[in-house]
């Protein structure tokens, strides 16, 4: 955690910043000011000279976002001296969407997202999987072609369930189910902006504590998770985080998602949504292939293998998973 | 402990006799008053059928349930000493009494839906008392019992959902109405199919003389007198709907041919139990015929006074079972004439009545039956079948008082045989009475006027020839000794076949578990375990995983080429849009 | 229905304190006969409040889920002389029995999907949890997939519904005429797979058989008819489709008990025969529902309340074989008479439930049954000859299996039957074989 840190505060403060100058600029060119701070904040954050994965992680992460931004400024360009900003037509859209695809990490530009996120802290990747996509979400969200962002949608959640199934490092596990929620999300996008925020929230509060028990836990692969002696609370909240997750009822992540189906049937389009379900499905495998050390209370247990897991944060993930729980139920008294 | 276990058998015997003196009371009064009594109890009523328990109070039931009453109260009386070194002797009676009660569910009962309650119980109790002594033999016996019974069960289910037709199940009412109706074509031949497993017909008779494995009091009690004859009696209360078709027809054949070869096996047996199992077949195959020539009162004439003779007859052999050292095979006995007069008497009235030896109780019953036959119109072939069954009745009869009574006493040197046992020596007096008077008393009773017979000299005289002749070929053959062997050895494939109960047995288990068995498997791999799997879990989860796979090969590439293929997608697309503006 | 809910709800508390376990069985029995007290007999909505209703299908099956649950409980003394995680085990069945309470007694669709959903979780953590072999997860991972992959497509359904008709109502359901295709398959397939139908029917033995024996019973006892009632529920909307359509499930489900009937013989896990047992008896209550006369619906609905009662008592008798023996194999367990004569008396008259002797419940849900499917087309007959037959075959083959014959010679140290064990076989075997004498509860509907 940076609150210790007042170099990496200082950053952090500013990537705050420059999201607010891109989403509440009048003008696309504010779009690209504040996209490029973003860049520049982030890029500190994430280096540490320690560390050899993590620097060649910030300079991947420079290279793909300045191409990103480079394109949008050209974009941009172009549309204000060619076009004098009045016809909008299909290419032009795909070429801004795609920079923005790129900056977020959706596919076909994808590629460079799980590979980044291997060098990150907990905290880094958190910030790379929830705040970072804000600025490019909103821009999207301003005009789109729809027949591109569908196709983008489709490829998005199949590579985030398919990729996922053969990964054994955590952070590249939630990369890709950021990259099948991102599909999720550009699909909200499509039906109105405040489905998109609905989602969004849900989406980081449950990013949020599966990052948190991480970082306390300090567990980066698979076989890691089967330590002796976790707290046993600590093992459910692992469990009910990650089935809330994969979006089973009755815990917290099955809202968004049903609201998101039920916009989309309301608009006809059923074969997206059988699609997104069947995808989530398969996301759902590799969820619960992690949640087996803790569904499991009989198992190989190692001798030799005694570490010991500080507990400072414990009641703080026991708040939350307590909201992940009874999360849908306590929303509905706000209906009545 | 144990004078609890005694003083059970006393209370059911004093219970169940004074059951059947009372039956016997009412069933006078309701003979003389022509009187029919029905009572109902309605269940449920709902879609315009309802479920009823019904309790039809007529003289047939009323005597037929004097009769199961009588032979189970002797039979447990006969039991308290016949099973009196056995640990679990009240499991024994409260079974026996369980088989007591479906009985009589099943004789009180106008409604099929009542019928199959007391069926399946049954089927169910007699298994559970064929497997009562838990050896090989009887695990086997009993499975083939069950399973037999069961197919029964499955066809008066089938027959409740035809019967749903008429609005009614209780099926006393309309038979005669409905008859023609196609629907009940089928009820018929399924109560028929019905009846012939129960009875155990060919191709249904291989699980009577397995179950003999049962103890003797149950085979005294199940198979020889109710059991088997419900099969029977449910026959001859669907006789109205029987009248004139093609399954009854077919029904006459197989029971004669049933008749006829169990008469045949008799001879081949050596077990005492498997002869006497299989007279008895012989005697049902002869009840179920005379059944299916359109006589159903005699049917059910020769059903009371066979069921009394034949559970005497048991009773006798359990008797000599026991002095015997619990040995079955004939050929070690011999001479017990001598040593145990009271029971050779039993013995002998019993076996003469199954005869048909004039005046005791088989005499009424058989003789009426053959002038019977004699006087209808049925072909040769029915006749030679009838007339050669009870020559071999004869037969058999009289070899097993040759191997028993007059050759030499063949177990061991050193014997003592006693017939101080005035425990079953009173059952078997009860029911050696009930089988010298049974007949001409029910005679007087059920017919209100005698048959109308006249018949040529020799057609009268028929049964006695061929009784005579039977005897004489019993005589002859009880003489064979070890080298007269050599000529069944030349005739051995007939031989097999004919001792075998023409391979029935073998049939009905290894015949049809094969290929029921090699379908299941076939069916678990093939489809369980083969299609099934690859359209969904298993074959799902390797195309996931293989696609899995192949898409990391795309992810783990050079950084460059990613960035590379950014721009060349943007160039493209800018392309596009210049060439088409 | 509310205090019902709320007494479940507060129950929750009681399973983390210290020394409750008896207690809270005692108060899942107290549930019970306050249950027992509403009285229901018709098929209309009753006894509203607050989203919660209750009709004559909700009733019976309530009754028996919070039945099995209090047998749940008695099943796992094992797990009560262990301290296995036995506080969160109780939170387990408490949750599972709200989930289930809710969905039966919910008005809404969606809120019953929910429901439906959600007693999927704790059922999982059953198995996962406290199940014995490695196996086990394989089995959840069956379990949880094939019931997703199709109640997914059901949810599709529940919205189209809400599209169209503006309310999720089941009471106004009946005035909904929809004709389409697609919206019939992707919302009978769900209750489908869970009934299960022949096709789909690999994750019932893989589940049923590495489940601990509460998993089982609450898996035979109520989870399958989860889908017996959704598609009750369903019949009242779909009914034109239903009636073009239905002879694919039933020849479907028919031939498929048959041959399952025909499978159970070559099985050597006790639980494993059971488990198919249960498949069985089901094909024949998906027919009944597919038929859609009043016969085929009283009769599904008296057979799966007579199945639930009957399989999950034949789990109790196999897993108190397994605590003694440690094995499930056929071929280990053999010859018990000779050292419970008493157990297998309940053994006995279970089987005999199990292949519809008379009195219990078993049988006249066959007759019913049979009396439908015979009533929709009489060539039924020899499929339902078939699966009758065989039924007899393998119940009673698994009885003289277990029970008779010379006990297996490995056995060294053994106990007979304790009390708590006959209890819960009582407790089992009373209602299946009484309830025959009330039947008009479950008969009349109207």
């Amino acid at each position: 955690m940076f609150l210790f840190n007042s170099n990496k505060m200082f950053f952090l403060f500013i990537l705050f910043f420059s999201t607010f100058i891109s989403i509440s600029s009048n003008t696309w060119f504010g779009c690209w000011i504040g996209l490029e701070i973003n860049l520049l904040s982030f890029i500190p954050l994430i280096s540490n000279s320690n560390n050899l994965l993590a620097s060649e992680a910030s300079l991947k992460y420079f290279l793909t976002q300045t191409i990103a931004s480079i394109n949008f400024l050209f974009t941009i360009l172009m549309m204000l001296i060619l076009m004098k900003n009045f016809e909008m037509n299909n290419f032009i859209l795909i070429m801004m969407n795609s920079s923005m695809l790129m900056k977020m990490g959706s596919t076909p530009f994808h590629f460079w997202f799980p590979n980044i996120i291997e060098g990150l802290s907990w905290f880094n990747s958190f910030i790379l999987m929830t705040w970072q996509k804000i600025t490019p979400m909103i821009i999207l969200s301003y005009c789109f072609n729809k027949n591109f962002i569908i196709i983008i949608i489709i490829f998005n959640i199949i590579i985030g369930a398919i990729g996922g199934l053969n990964q054994t490092s955590l952070r590249k596990l939630m990369a890709f189910s950021s990259i099948n929620n991102l599909g999720w999300m550009v699909s909200a996008i499509m039906i109105s902006q405040t489905l998109w925020m609905f989602y969004f929230f849900l989406y980081s509060f449950m990013i949020t504590i599966m990052c948190f028990l991480f970082h306390m836990l300090n567990m980066y692969f698979i076989n890691q998770l089967f330590i002796n002696n976790m707290n046993f609370l600590i093992k459910i909240n692992l469990l009910i985080n990650f089935l809330s997750l994969g979006g089973l009822p009755p815990f917290i992540g099955f809202f968004p998602k049903w609201i998101i189906i039920n916009f989309l049937i309301n608009n006809n389009m059923y074969l997206l949504t059988l699609l997104f379900m069947m995808m989530s499905l398969i996301m759902l495998f590799y969820y619960i292939r992690i949640t087996y050390s803790a569904f499991m209370f009989n198992y190989l247990k190692m001798k030799w293998f005694k570490i010991f897991i500080k507990n400072n944060y414990f009641m703080m993930i026991n708040f939350l998973s307590f909201i992940s729980v009874m999360g849908m139920i306590l929303s509905t008294f706000f209906f009545y | 402990m144990n004078n609890m276990k005694y003083s059970i058998c006393f209370i059911s015997f004093i219970f169940l006799f004074m059951m059947s003196m009372l039956n016997f009371i009412f069933m006078i009064y309701f003979i003389m008053n022509k009187l029919v009594i029905l009572l109902e109890w309605e269940i449920i009523s709902f879609n315009s059928i309802s479920i009823v328990m019904s309790i039809l109070l007529d003289w047939m039931s009323l005597l037929f349930m004097m009769f199961v009453f009588l032979i189970s109260s002797v039979v447990i009386y006969y039991s308290k000493s016949y099973m009196s070194s056995e640990l679990n002797l009240m499991r024994f009676i409260i079974l026996v009494l369980l088989f007591v009660f479906s009985m009589m569910l099943l004789i009180i009962s106008p409604n099929i839906i009542s019928i199959l309650l007391g069926w399946d119980g049954l089927g169910l109790v007699s298994y559970c008392l064929v497997i009562y002594y838990q050896n090989l033999k009887s695990y086997n016996a009993g499975m083939l019992t069950a399973l037999s019974n069961r197919i029964g069960d499955v066809l008066i289910l089938m027959v409740i959902s035809w019967m749903l037709n008429y609005g009614s199940w209780n099926y006393i009412f309309y038979l005669e109405f409905m008859n023609n109706d196609w629907q009940m074509k089928f009820v018929s031949s399924m109560i028929i199919m019905a009846a012939m497993t129960k009875s155990a017909q060919i191709p249904f008779s291989s699980w009577l003389p397995a179950a003999m494995a049962a103890p003797t009091p149950v085979s005294a009690l199940v198979h020889s007198s109710t059991l088997v004859t419900a099969g029977v009696y449910l026959l001859i209360r669907f006789n109205m709907l029987l009248l004139d078709t093609f399954f009854l027809k077919m029904l006459l054949l197989l029971s004669g041919l049933t008749m006829f070869m169990a008469g045949i096996s008799a001879n081949y047996e050596f077990d005492l139990k498997k002869i006497i199992a299989l007279s008895t077949l012989s005697q049902l195959g002869l009840m179920m015929s005379i059944l299916s020539m359109g006589m159903p009162d005699l049917a059910f004439f020769h059903l009371l006074t066979h069921a009394m003779f034949k559970a005497l007859l048991f009773m006798c052999a359990g008797v000599i079972i026991h002095l015997m050292n619990d040995m079955q095979d004939i050929r070690f006995m011999g001479g017990i004439s001598m040593y145990i007069p009271l029971t050779t008497l039993c013995m002998n009235i019993s076996n003469m009545a199954l005869c048909g030896i004039p005046f005791l109780a088989g005499f009424y019953s058989k003789d009426l039956v053959l002038e019977m036959v004699n006087f209808s119109t049925f072909n040769l072939s029915i006749f030679f079948l009838f007339y050669l069954s009870t020559g071999l009745t004869m037969f058999y009869s009289f070899r097993l008082v040759m191997y028993l009574m007059i050759n030499d006493y063949n177990l061991m040197s050193i014997y003592n045989l006693y017939d101080e046992d005035y425990v079953m020596l009173k059952s078997m007096f009860i029911l050696l009475f009930m089988s010298v008077i049974s007949g001409s008393f029910l005679n007087w009773m059920i017919f209100p006027y005698p048959y109308m017979i006249y018949l040529p000299f020799n057609m009268k005289m028929m049964v006695i020839y061929v009784s005579l002749i039977g005897g004489m070929f019993g005589y002859l053959v009880s003489n064979m000794n070890i080298y007269s062997v050599n000529k069944f050895i030349m005739t051995y494939n007939l031989s097999n076949f004919l001792g075998m109960m023409w391979f029935m047995p073998n049939l009905s288990t290894y015949g049809l578990n094969y290929y029921f068995l090699k379908f299941s498997q076939n069916l678990v791999k093939n489809i369980d375990l083969g299609w099934s799997e690859i359209y969904s879990g298993f074959g799902m989860m390797s195309i996931m995983k293989k696609n899995s796979v192949l898409y990391n090969i795309y992810q783990m590439n050079n950084f460059k080429i990613y960035l590379f293929s950014f721009v060349i997608w943007m160039v493209i697309i800018l392309f596009m849009m210049l060439f088409n503006i | 229905m509310m205090k019902f809910l709320f007494m479940l709800i507060f129950m929750i508390p009681m399973c983390f304190m210290k020394n409750m376990f008896w207690m809270v069985q005692m108060m899942l029995f107290l549930l019970m006969f306050l249950f027992m007290n509403l009285g229901m007999s018709l098929n209309l909505f009753c006894n509203f409040s607050y989203m919660l209703s209750c009709d004559i299908m909700s009733y019976g099956l309530i009754m028996l889920s919070i039945w099995i649950s209090v047998l749940m409980i008695m099943a796992s003394e094992n797990l009560y002389k262990m301290n296995f995680f036995l506080n969160f085990f109780l939170f387990n069945i408490i949750f599972l029995l709200i989930m289930l309470y809710l969905t039966f007694s919910t008005m809404n669709m969606f809120l019953f999907y929910l429901f439906f959903e959600g007693s999927l979780i704790p059922t999982l953590m059953l198995i996962i949890g406290w199940g014995y072999q490695p196996e086990r997860i394989q089995a959840g991972m069956y379990l949880l997939f094939y019931t997703l992959f199709v109640s997914l497509p059901l949810l599709m359904g529940i919205f189209y519904l809400y599209n169209e008709m503006q309310s999720m109502m089941i009471y106004f359901l009946k005035f909904m005429n929809l004709n389409i295709y697609m919206l019939y398959f992707s919302m009978i397939m769900a209750f489908l797979v869970k009934m299960p139908m022949y096709f789909v029917h690999l994750w019932l033995p893989k589940a049923h058989v590495e489940a601990p024996v509460s998993g089982s019973m609450i898996l035979a006892g109520i989870m399958l008819k989860l889908g017996g009632y959704g598609l009750l529920r369903l019949m009242i909307f779909l009914q034109e489709i239903n009636l073009k359509l239905n002879y694919i499930w039933i020849v479907i489900s028919l031939i498929g008990g048959f041959y399952i009937s025909l499978k159970c013989f070559s099985q050597i896990d006790i639980k494993s025969l059971i488990a198919y047992s249960s498949v069985a008896h089901m094909s024949i209550v998906i027919s009944g529902i597919m038929v859609m006369n009043y016969w085929g619906f009283i009769g599904s609905y008296i057979l799966m309340i007579g199945h639930g009662l009957c399989s999950s008592g034949m789990f109790c008798l196999a897993n108190i074989s397994y605590e003694r023996l440690h094995s499930r194999s056929l071929y280990i367990n053999k010859g018990m008479m000779n050292f419970m004569p008493s157990m297998s008396l309940w053994w006995f008259l279970l089987m005999s439930s199990n292949m519809a002797a008379p009195p219990s419940l078993n049988l006249m849900g066959e007759i019913s049954l049979i009396n439908s499917l015979m009533s929709w087309s009489w060539v039924s007959m020899f499929m339902l000859m078939m699966i009758s037959f065989f039924s007899a075959g393998y119940s009673l083959y698994l009885y003289s299996f277990v029970q008779h014959g010379k006990y297996y010679s490995g056995v060294y140290s053994y106990y007979t039957g304790v009390s708590r064990e006959y209890l819960m076989l009582i407790l089992h075997w009373l209602p299946l074989n009484i309830l025959i004498m009330k039947i008009d509860y479950s008969m009349i509907w109207f």
